[in-house]
Parts: structure tokens; sequence; C-alpha cells
């Protein structure tokens, strides 16, 4: 965007006032990425804000030929969230949680507690998994944007985006399904 | 149903952010050295022709060095 453009080479000309515009561009998109990609009892706001800050220290190694300012920065947020799940989560491979019946006279409150399964779900989904769902699903990046990001092919993200989806719909479908 | 839920779902998973959290940042990178001081340093390593020609230097250096030790036993 040229947008963006133009306010990297301000602060590169020392105009750090207009990093302003990128932060209020990208922190709603940021933000959610990184509540999507880490714990919840993570410190999203401070994670997010490290990643705006490593942005502003590598802003002259940006090269808009390689790719859009956005892709560079999920890519580092991406990065900054994998390292927190692994700082953190040494033991991969949770399991899916249980299924909840939604046809119970307590539909609202199932409902909140399918959610909240739908979240635990998607927090024991491989980070690869998780990544390209999130990045495609919520941010609404392309397959050829999300492989640039995660430095795989395109049918790499599409293979990991049905799995991830197989997943989470299989548990919606076991979900509104009757209990036998 | 299920794709009602879905789309829920992910629609709740969308953050907003903290109003203030543009001003949070920004007083953390006023902490920060500007860029373009780190610029030239950065944009010289980031570059394949210079990074190809430092490693050309390296193997020349390298092997003048293991030359010059085993020119130790050749030259009497």
């Amino acid at each position: 965007m040229n947008d963006d453009l133009d306010a990297i080479q301000r602060v590169l000309a020392d105009d750090v006032e207009s990093f302003r515009r990128l932060v209020e561009r990208y922190q709603r998109p940021l933000l959610t990425l990184v509540r999507n990609l880490t714990p919840p009892d993570t410190d999203h706001e401070g994670v997010a804000q490290e990643v705006f800050l490593a942005a502003f220290r590598c802003l002259a190694s940006f090269d808009p030929k390689r790719s859009a300012f956005s892709t560079w920065l999920f890519t580092i947020a991406r990065n900054r969230c994998r390292n927190e799940l692994a700082r953190r989560r040494p033991v991969a491979g949770a399991e899916l949680p249980d299924v909840v019946d939604l046809r119970s006279p307590e539909r609202a409150a199932s409902e909140a507690e399918l959610f909240r399964q739908l979240d635990a779900a998607l927090d024991a989904l491989p980070f690869e998994q998780r990544s390209a769902f999130v990045l495609t699903q919520l941010q609404g990046l392309s397959y050829e944007e999300v492989g640039r990001i995660e430095g795989v092919g395109v049918g790499t993200v599409k293979s990991r985006i049905a799995r991830a989806r197989g997943k989470l719909r299989c548990l919606l479908r076991h979900a509104a399904e009757p209990h036998s | 149903m299920n794709d009602e839920l879905y789309n829920l779902w992910m629609q709740r998973a969308n953050a907003e952010a903290p109003a203030d959290f543009a001003d949070r940042v920004m007083d953390a990178v006023r902490r920060e050295p500007l860029p373009s001081s780190k610029g030239v340093r950065i944009l010289l390593l980031s570059s394949s022709a210079v990074r190809v020609a430092a490693c050309v230097l390296a193997c020349l250096a390298c092997l003048y060095r293991m030359a010059a030790v085993v020119a130790v036993f050749f030259v009497q």
C-alpha cells in the first residue's frame, strides 16, 4: 500500500511520529493475530507492542519489492508468537476438548461453553495449522500471502487450513448432534 | 446452525485495540534509537552481493593463512 510506504519513508527520514499511522492501521489485525496464536493468559498487548517495536527497529531492512508491509509485519508477529508458545508450552499436541450438547435447555450457556471449547480446540492445534487458519480465516489474507509468511507453498497452506478447519468443524458437528 | 455458530465464534475472535494502545506503542518507539541510524549497516547486511563478497574475502583470507602455515614446511 502506497500510504504504508510513504509512512515508512518518513520514519526512515527521522519523522518518528509517522510510525503512528502504521500502528493505528495495523493494531487491530495484529492484536487479533496475537490473541489467536498465543494462550489466553498471555500479555497480548505486550506481545503486539514488542512486534511493533521490532518492526520499528528493523524498518530499514524492509524491502517493498519482496512483500507488502502487512505481510512483513505479520511474519514478525507469527514468529514472535511461535517463540512465546515454545517458551510457555514445551509439550505440544494437547488433546481436543470433549464435546458439549447444545440441545440442553441452557442453550446460551452451552453456546458460551462451545465457544470456550472452540478456543481450546484452536489452542490445541499444531502451531502451523493454527497460524495458517488464523491468517486466512480471521485476517483475510490470501493463500499466497500466508505462504510467504509461513515460508511454504500454497498447497501446504491449503492442506494446513483444511486440517485445522476439519478439526474445528468436527467439534461443531459433534456438539450439534444429540448424545446417544 | 453450525455455520451460524462458527461465524459467531469467528467474529468473536476479532480483537479490539484499547484506545490508548497506539499511544503506548509510540511512547516506547520514542525511546528507541532512530531506525535510519542503523540503516546503512542493515542495508549492507541485507544485500546478497555484499554477503557473497564478505564470504569470498573470508575464504581467501582463510586460504592465504593455510598456505602460509603449510609454506613453513616447504620453504627450506
